[in-house]
């Protein structure tokens, strides 16, 4: 007789044990099934995560004499990895003044002071798409009249509602910007926009130039315009996007590579805040899925192992007997193994449906557990400040959709064939290590 | 004719305690053999030796004239020997008809009508059947096989008196009848010792022959 109609008639006659082992591995496979399709969808949800975070950084080139030039920001667009989304930028102060050469009334209540020769000057933030800037995207500035500035611009400026209302300013009006100290260098600009800030400033905290009313936003060749001579653009900070943030070090490296520039003295700084806080969310997932799915593993073959010893011990008479009629130690671990595998083809299958139902609440709850201490680090893109922030959900993993897949359910079959073997190797050898006599022996 | 011979088999357990000494003989086909003595003598070690179920440890037993531990002994238990135990030993799971079928492609009904069961028992849990109905299936599963040596350690020890006749005249069939098998029956029994053609007492690790 064949071991496989031994163990087709084992598993038919014995019912008790059948279903016993039919519960067992479908407990098991539905713990091992549900933990694997969780870390299919945080593998998925990371990935999701990585392309839509698109972690940037940020070169500040404001301390070298001739900052960022044109051919430098065309070899770092050209970067492998790099995205054509790109912003330039530099901050610098000017005086506002009307096109006959009177000086602007700027905003000075709420000032902590007005420097001497800041009196009628305010913050200019030269941008090449203004919409990016860190005031308009965290600061609560927002546009309410004319366009943000482009690349396609050129000596425009956006002011602020409180200064265009002071001096009877709206778009289309022009301005003269002058520099501070240098009186004789000075730049006419269109106004293009106007913004309010929707948080206004601590009062008492800053300078006069600071105020949001004082603040306003130029391209950059206005700023070029007004602090070279030499009519090639100048920024101060760069910022460029890569498309895979995980991939930011290997781009950074690549475009030190670029010459041009004295990269020693350029000041790099990483902006994949978003992106290393849904990374340590889904690295903490992971982690935990994983350890989830070893302690399950080795808890299920210890289990099994010592279900079937006590039952491999209880059949040592027909161990004995099929070997005294010259059956192998193989065949008949075989049908042991075989035994369990006819059991384990339904449960697999089953614990299909059964982990698709549970699947999403535990995932849920895996992803709470994992989510419980998180905290957020933002950089301001301006380079110059750092706070801290408490959990920001729009960039963090709140959910995760879980999935059972037809590729996890065939991961399972290998990974409990394993299980079932190795727990099967273990609960026969006492008794397969055994001469054929001394089984017959203990039979007797 | 000589199917098994024994030459100079020697045993001994780990602490050295001889059991068999230089057991010497030769048994053939269609031939019942009785081996007496007292418990504990080596009956069921030397039944173990020629059944391939362990191997002596000086000397060498010859089945068909092939070195039993050269033909291999899971493959000799599979080829020339059929045991027939004191305690049935029939798998619980499987029918007559299939604990039957373990040694033997052949349909296992006609074997276990000749040893006396009915088309029903032959179906019927081996757990609900007697001791003696159970015994039978153990005998017929034996006669299934292709063996040609039948080893029977203590066949009637858990029968009644009137079973064991039974039982003692089937195993005479399989050695004397058609099938012309060699029987080598391990017993106390003198009432099964005394049919047998070859009487043999094993005392001190020797054989001695009675009869």
């Amino acid at each position: 007789m064949s071991l496989w109609k031994r163990a087709y008639l084992h598993t038919v006659r014995k019912k008790g044990k059948t279903i016993l082992m039919f519960c067992i591995l479908l407990i098991i496979s539905t713990l091992i099934l549900t933990c694997l399709s969780i870390q299919a969808a945080t593998d998925t949800a990371a990935l999701n995560i990585r392309k839509s975070l698109m972690g940037s950084f940020t070169i500040n080139a404001k301390h070298i004499d001739m900052q960022l030039g044109d051919n430098v920001v065309s070899e770092i667009l050209n970067t492998n990895g790099i995205t054509p989304n790109y912003n330039l930028r530099s901050y610098y102060h000017a005086e506002y003044r009307s096109l006959d050469g009177q000086t602007l009334k700027i905003t000075t209540d709420g000032a902590v002071e007005v420097p001497e020769g800041y009196e009628y000057a305010g913050k200019i933030v030269s941008n090449a798409h203004s919409d990016v800037d860190t005031y308009f995207s965290e600061a609560g500035f927002e546009l309410i009249e004319g366009h943000h500035i482009t690349t396609d611009d050129s000596n425009v400026i956006i002011i602020s509602e409180t200064l265009a209302s002071q001096n009877g300013l709206s778009i289309g009006d022009h301005l003269v910007l002058g520099a501070i100290e240098e009186t004789d260098y000075q730049v006419e600009a269109r106004i293009v926009g106007i913004f309010k800030a929707a948080i206004p400033l601590e009062p008492g905290i800053a300078p006069s130039y600071d105020l949001y009313e004082n603040v306003s936003f130029s391209d950059n060749k206005t700023y070029s315009q007004l602090y070279y001579d030499d009519g090639n653009n100048h920024y101060q900070y760069g910022d460029f996007y890569a498309a895979d943030p995980a991939d930011l070090d290997t781009i950074i490296s690549n475009v030190k590579t670029i010459s041009g520039i004295t990269w020693d003295e350029c000041i790099i700084t990483k902006n994949d805040v978003d992106y290393q806080n849904a990374k340590t969310t889904l690295e903490a997932l992971q982690n935990l899925v994983t350890i989830i799915i070893l302690v399950v593993i080795a808890i299920s073959v210890v289990l099994l192992a010592l279900v079937l010893s006590l039952w491999i011990r209880n059949r040592i008479h027909e161990t004995g007997v099929l070997l005294a009629m010259g059956f192998s130690k193989r065949n008949i671990l075989m049908q042991h193994i075989v035994e369990i595998l006819m059991i384990a083809v339904l449960t697999f299958a089953l614990s299909f449906a059964t982990s698709s139902v549970i699947a999403q609440s535990v995932g849920d709850r895996l992803l709470e557990q994992a989510t419980a201490n998180d905290q957020i680090v933002v950089t301001s893109l301006t380079g110059q400040e750092t706070e801290k922030n408490t959990v920001d959900t729009s960039v963090s993993l709140t959910s995760i959709e879980i999935a059972v897949s037809l590729l996890d359910l065939l991961l399972i079959y290998v990974i409990g064939t394993g299980i079932i073997l190795l727990s099967v190797l273990l609960a026969a050898y006492p008794i397969m290590r055994m001469k054929p006599k001394e089984i017959l022996i203990k039979m007797s | 004719m000589g199917i098994l011979k024994l030459k100079g088999v020697q045993y001994s357990y780990d602490n050295n305690k001889k059991v068999l000494n230089s057991i010497s003989t030769q048994m053939e086909k269609g031939k019942v053999y009785a081996i007496l003595g007292p418990s504990g003598c080596g009956k069921t070690t030397l039944l173990s030796l020629i059944g391939g179920l362990d191997e002596p440890t000086s000397g060498e037993i010859l089945c068909k004239g092939e070195n039993i531990s050269k033909v291999g002994l899971a493959n000799h238990r599979k080829r020339n020997v059929a045991f027939i135990f004191q305690s049935y030993n029939l798998i619980d799971y499987m029918n007559p008809s299939e604990n039957v079928k373990l040694t033997s492609k052949l349909p296992a009904f006609p074997i276990l009508e000749k040893v006396g069961l009915t088309k029903e028992e032959a179906r019927r849990n081996v757990l609900k059947l007697s001791g003696g109905q159970q015994q039978r299936v153990a005998i017929a599963r034996a006669l299934a096989s292709d063996a040609d040596i039948l080893l029977a350690d203590e066949p009637t020890g858990n029968l009644d008196e009137d079973t064991a006749e039974g039982i003692t005249e089937l195993l005479l069939e399989s050695a004397h009848g058609a099938a012309q098998k060699c029987v080598i029956i391990v017993t106390h029994s003198n009432e099964l010792a005394k049919k047998a053609d070859v009487l043999l007492r094993l005392k001190k690790g020797a054989l001695q022959l009675l009869q």
